[in-house]
């Protein structure tokens, strides 16, 4: 009966925490997890479960997650392994093969996976989700926005078979984490937008980008894009998907650009567009804002402009181009394309390159 | 706040301990009970007898999805012995166990790997006159033979139940959510079954998570590049006469559909750039769309123009158009003839029509920021 008292108490002083950091209503995608922290020192427990390899691959699986990197080069968050008597335990558990993990983040925070699978995979996506719950991070949909690629971490009611075998985040898994824990005032929607971690995640059209490792706006990383066509039909682009369920959120268009020289006339303009998402179903497993199945998804409409700024001069100081706050209609989800267009000519009307950093689209 | 929210709050982990089984009821929804198999009669509710023989220490884990996991069943063993399995549950935990089950001439011992929480509930059943299945896992799968993923349970009065730890949870709640009160004859109909009778039987909903096969989207992101560069590339400078709310309108050529823009104030007033590719016949068409621009289901279509010919690719264009939008009316049929083609520039001149740009700016629709960024 002691046990039952303690979770009495256990359960009075989670309502009373929960009252006190409910998310903000306005937030996209989703809302944060009942957890949400940046800074987590985690130790693997003593369980008897565990094998050198488990322990391998779910150490990799969580170092993907504190490699990922803010606008300006530095961490998003910050996960490291210790040996405090404090520090957050990951445990492995022998549950029947239908439990794959869990996480908790009250009274002893902790993350645990199945001690009976011997794949790596498993491994890799299990101790990445869970550990990506103590983050902050919400179940999401099966698909990334990438196409094909799949499944995100934060997808769930997936069979372990469809796992990825290779142990990296997922481009929406990155503009996840970047939404939860940016620097930056206001949600940040993609992924790597300060190119820190080089071009990963990012399309071209109409040019060719070249990441530089020095002279951003902020932080090192930025993009020379030399445009083969105009500055309205040349760009480098990214898409996310977020699964927007309930929320009602705005939008717009942010980015930092410069001229390389004075003598060059340099324009630019950056573009936001949404595509609707539409879930449909009902799987039985649990999802934030009122979604019920964002795995059955179709991508419904064409893409729409959602805010744009004009074309604008640029000089050879980083400007900052941002377009407006729209708030379109609810849906079940929207794919969020940011694009940043360019050209920069010099005195013979010859392209040359334009630098780019911190793109990005961006909610409240 | 939710259930769910609440049900992440944690309490020591109920054990099976011998022949007692010790049950803290939703420890957090603020009971407690305790019964042995032998206490819990066999007209108790189905909600008690999952209490008991399928506690839950972690209600909210990260699960494989139900229908799938069960339908991935690759075999079956009716459970007649499991006395020797069932001997030790001080720590529950997937392990070889030797059961006896039914064979051509009667019970058959095997050797199974299963994880130890399920017998105490087939103990129970057999014991009072029911039956129980194991379903068998794929080898090929799992790399173990003779693996059980789940157990199902038959009670005398027919009623069924999942026993081990979070099967309840996890199996029998998401099928008495699809089926309610039918939920029982179909959890009988599933021992024996082959995958395809089990997923014809469970009435899996499809996850498969595709866009509109039949519908091409001139994007980067969703075409390729090796088709975008078989298409003229155009701009299109458009304006409406009248705004219409929400809706959106897009152009869509022999090869697919461009990107669309709003109906709106803007519209009216300023026009868009967009882009459009246009296929070898450089036809342009303009549709009036919902505000999710749902392509499979177009409001009607505004007009169309030609945009260039084949002898008229040698360079990108930038075209002009005017769309008459005034009397259109909601969920009434959209008339055509109303695009015209103003001009048609290449795309060299379009931003040389800087009064577009100022205007977007004066209207107080663009912000520029400069100098820096955070």
């Amino acid at each position: 009966m002691r046990t039952a008292k303690y979770c009495w108490a256990l359960a009075l002083a989670q309502v009373l925490s929960m009252v006190g950091i409910q998310p903000a209503a306005n937030a996209y995608m989703q809302e944060p997890h009942i957890c949400n922290a940046q800074t987590i020192q985690w130790k693997f427990s003593t369980d008897g479960g565990w094998t050198d390899a488990k322990k391998g691959w779910v150490r990799a699986a969580i170092n993907t997650l504190d490699n990922e990197l803010d606008y300006d080069g530095t961490g998003l968050v910050s996960i490291t392994e210790s040996t405090s008597s404090t520090a957050t335990l990951v445990r492995i558990l022998n549950q029947p093969m239908a439990e794959y993990g869990g996480s908790d983040c009250f009274a002893t925070p902790q993350a645990w996976v199945n001690s009976n699978f011997s794949a790596a995979k498993f491994y890799y996506h299990v101790g990445r989700h869970e550990m990506f719950h103590l983050l902050g991070g919400s179940h999401s949909g099966l698909e990334d926005s990438r196409n094909g690629d799949n499944p995100a971490t934060m997808a769930t009611c997936i069979d372990w078979g469809n796992f990825s075998a290779t142990n990296l985040l997922k481009q929406d898994d990155a503009a996840y984490l970047t939404w939860l824990h940016s620097s930056i005032a206001d949600r940040q929607l993609h992924a790597n937008i300060g190119f820190e971690r080089g071009f990963t995640y990012w399309g071209q059209t109409n040019g060719t980008a070249t990441v530089l490792g020095t002279g951003g706006a902020t932080g090192p990383g930025n993009v020379s894009f030399l445009a083969s066509g105009t500055e309205l039909n040349s760009y480098i682009y990214q898409t996310v998907r977020l699964w927007t369920g309930g929320d009602n959120a705005s939008y717009r268009s942010r980015i930092n650009v410069k001229s390389p020289s004075s003598t060059y006339t340099t324009k630019a303009m950056a573009r936001l567009y949404r595509q609707t998402l539409a879930e449909s179903g009902d799987n039985e497993c649990s999802y934030a804002n009122g979604l019920s199945n964002p795995n059955d998804a179709t991508t419904v409409g064409g893409y729409v402009i959602l805010s744009e700024t004009s074309v604008a001069t640029i000089g050879t100081t980083w400007t900052a181009l941002t377009g407006s706050w729209v708030n379109p209609a609810n849906t079940d989800g929207l794919q969020l394309q940011i694009r940043a267009y360019g050209r920069s000519t010099n005195s013979s009307g010859i392209n040359t390159p334009i630098l780019f950093d911190n793109v990005r689209g961006e909610g409240q | 706040m939710s259930s769910h929210e609440l049900g992440r709050v944690r309490c020591s982990p109920p054990r099976l301990t011998g022949t007692l089984l010790t049950v803290f009821l939703t420890a957090c929804g603020g009971y407690q009970v305790a019964l042995s198999p032998e206490e819990t009669p066999t007209d108790a509710p189905i909600s008690t007898i999952n209490d008991v023989f399928s506690p839950c220490a972690y209600p909210d884990a990260d699960r494989a999805p139900a229908f799938e996991y069960m339908e991935s069943a690759a075999g079956w063993q009716q459970l007649m012995d499991v006395s020797d399995a069932d001997e030790d549950q001080t720590s529950p935990s997937m392990v070889p166990s030797r059961i006896g089950v039914l064979g051509e001439d009667g019970i058959e011992y095997i050797d199974i790997t299963g994880h130890s929480s399920f017998w105490p509930g087939v103990n129970w059943v057999l014991a009072n006159g029911g039956s129980a299945w194991a379903a068998i896992a794929d080898p090929a799968v799992y790399e173990i033979q003779n693996l059980v993923l789940y157990v199902v349970a038959v009670m005398k009065d027919g009623r069924t139940f999942f026993p081990g730890e979070c099967q309840a949870l996890a199996l029998y709640s998401p099928l008495e959510s699809r089926f309610g009160e039918d939920v029982d004859s179909v959890v009988r109909a599933m021992p024996g079954s082959s995958p395809d009778e089990l997923s014809t039987l469970l009435g899996e909903a499809s996850t498969d998570t595709t866009a509109s096969t039949d519908i091409v989207v001139l994007n980067p992101e969703t075409a390729s590049a090796t088709l975008l560069d078989s298409l003229q590339f155009s701009l299109v400078d458009a304006t409406i006469s009248t705004p219409l709310g929400d809706l959106v309108i897009c152009s869509k050529s022999s090869a697919g559909w461009n990107d669309c823009f709003p109906a709106d104030g803007r519209a009216a007033d300023i026009g868009y750039v967009v882009d459009a590719y246009l296929g070898d016949d450089g036809v342009l068409e303009f549709w009036l769309m919902n505000g999710d621009a749902d392509l499979a289901h177009p409001l009607g279509l505004l007009g169309s123009i030609v945009g260039s010919d084949s002898a008229g690719r040698s360079q990108d264009i930038a075209l002009l158009v005017a769309i008459d939008t005034a009397g259109i009316q909601p969920g009434e049929p959209v008339m055509s003839g109303r695009v015209t083609l103003l001009e048609s520039i290449p795309i060299e001149k379009i931003d040389d029509r800087v009064e577009h740009w100022e205007a977007l700016e004066e209207s107080g629709m663009l912000e520029l920021v400069s100098p820096g960024d955070e």
